[in-house]
C-alpha cells in the first residue's frame, strides 16, 4: 500500500490568512485563505529547532504589496512592491498553532493595488506568502491581519 | 517532520568505533508545540538535551517522558546537515564513566525546558567503562524539493 504524504514527509505547517477591515463601527472580512509555507520557512525552522549557531530569528513582520498576479511557490523568496511592513504579534489561542497579528493604523495614507501579503521572520526571510484581487487601503479604515500557522496533531 | 537516531559505541581503548543501531524515531505531539513557539519567539522551545533509559515500550505520538530513563541527562550538540538545510543534527555522548551497568534501550531528544520531542527504542545494549555511547539524531523539518 502507498505511503501517504504524511508518512513520508512527516507533519508539515500550514497557514491561513484573515484580513479584516474596520472603521470605527464596523469589521468587514475582506479576504481570507489558505497561505503557501515556502522552503525558506523550514531552512529556518531547523536552525531555529537546533538553536543552530545560536540563531533565533523568529516571525515577527507582516509586509503587504503589489506582486499578487504571480501566485505563490514553494521557493518564494519574497514579495514585490510592498507598501507597508508591520509588526506581528504571536500568541497561541489553540494547541499547536500559533496567531500572528498585525495593525495597519487608519490614519495611514491610501495605498492601491494590493494583492499579496507575506509573513516573515526578523532576519526578513520570508515563511509564507498569500495572494488575493487588489485591493485599496483607505483613510479611516484600518486592516486587521490574522495569520495561524498550525499543524495538525 | 520526521527523525532517525544513529547509535553508536566507540572502544575507548582501542578507538574502534561499531554502529550499534539504526533506527526511526516517533515525533510526539508535544514537538509541534514546540515547533509553533519558535515561529512565535518562545526562547526555551529549542532542543539542547537528550536522555537515555532502559524501557522498551512502543513509542507512541502521545507520549511525554521516556518510560524508564536514567542519568545524566546530556546535552547537545546542533548543526544543518551539509546535504539537507532542512534536516538539523543533534549529538550526545554517554561517556566512559556514565550509564555504566544500564542496558541503555531507548532514547529521547528534549526541548530547553524539557518537553519531550522525539522518542525511539532499540536493543538493549548494557553501557560499561570499555566503550563511550554516541547518539547522532537527524530532525527533518521537511523533505527536500
Amino acid at each position: 500500500m502507498e505511503k501517504s504524504n504524511e508518512d513520508k514527509l512527516g507533519k508539515l505547517v500550514t497557514g491561513k490568512v484573515v484580513i479584516v477591515c474596520r472603521n470605527e463601527k464596523t469589521g468587514e472580512v475582506l479576504t481570507m485563505g489558505d497561505n503557501l509555507v515556502v522552503n525558506k520557512s523550514y531552512e529556518n525552522l531547523a536552525k531555529l529547532l537546533g538553536k543552530v549557531s545560536a540563531y533565533t530569528s523568529a516571525i515577527t513582520k507582516i509586509a503587504f504589496g503589489t506582486g499578487g498576479d504571480v501566485a505563490p511557490v514553494v521557493t518564494d523568496v519574497g514579495i514585490t512592491g510592498t507598501v507597508v511592513t508591520l509588526v506581528a504579534t504571536a500568541t497561541y489561542p489553540v494547541a499547536y498553532s500559533v496567531k500572528f497579528t498585525a495593525t495597519w493604523d487608519s490614519v495611514e495614507s491610501s495605498v492601491a493595488d494590493i494583492n499579496e501579503v507575506g509573513l516573515f521572520f526578523d532576519d526578513n526571510t520570508l515563511a509564507a506568502r498569500y495572494t488575493f484581487g487588489k485591493m485599496i487601503k483607505s483613510v479611516g479604515w484600518s486592516w486587521e491581519i490574522q495569520w495561524t500557522l498550525s499543524y495538525s496533531v | 517532520m520526521k527523525g532517525i537516531l544513529e547509535f553508536y559505541r566507540t572502544n575507548v581503548r582501542t578507538g574502534k568505533k561499531e554502529v550499534v543501531a539504526v533506527v526511526p524515531n516517533t515525533i510526539v505531539d508535544g514537538a509541534y508545540a514546540k515547533l509553533v513557539e519558535l515561529y512565535g519567539g518562545e526562547t526555551d522551545s529549542f532542543c539542547d538535551r537528550m536522555q537515555f533509559g532502559t524501557g522498551s515500550a512502543a513509542t507512541s505520538h502521545d507520549q511525554k517522558f521516556l518510560q524508564s530513563p536514567i542519568t545524566p541527562i546530556k546535552s547537545v550538540t546542533s548543526s544543518i546537515d551539509g546535504s539537507s538545510c532542512y534536516t538539523v543534527i543533534f549529538e550526545a555522548y554517554l561517556e566512559s564513566d556514565e550509564g555504566n551497568g544500564f542496558p541503555i534501550s531507548e532514547a529521547g531528544l528534549l526541548a530547553n525546558d524539557g518537553t519531550l520531542i522525539a522518542r525511539t527504542t532499540f536493543t538493549a545494549t548494557t553501557k560499561t567503562s570499555s566503550y563511550n555511547f554516541g547518539f547522532r539524531w537527524s530532525i527533518l523539518v521537511k523533505a527536500s524539493s
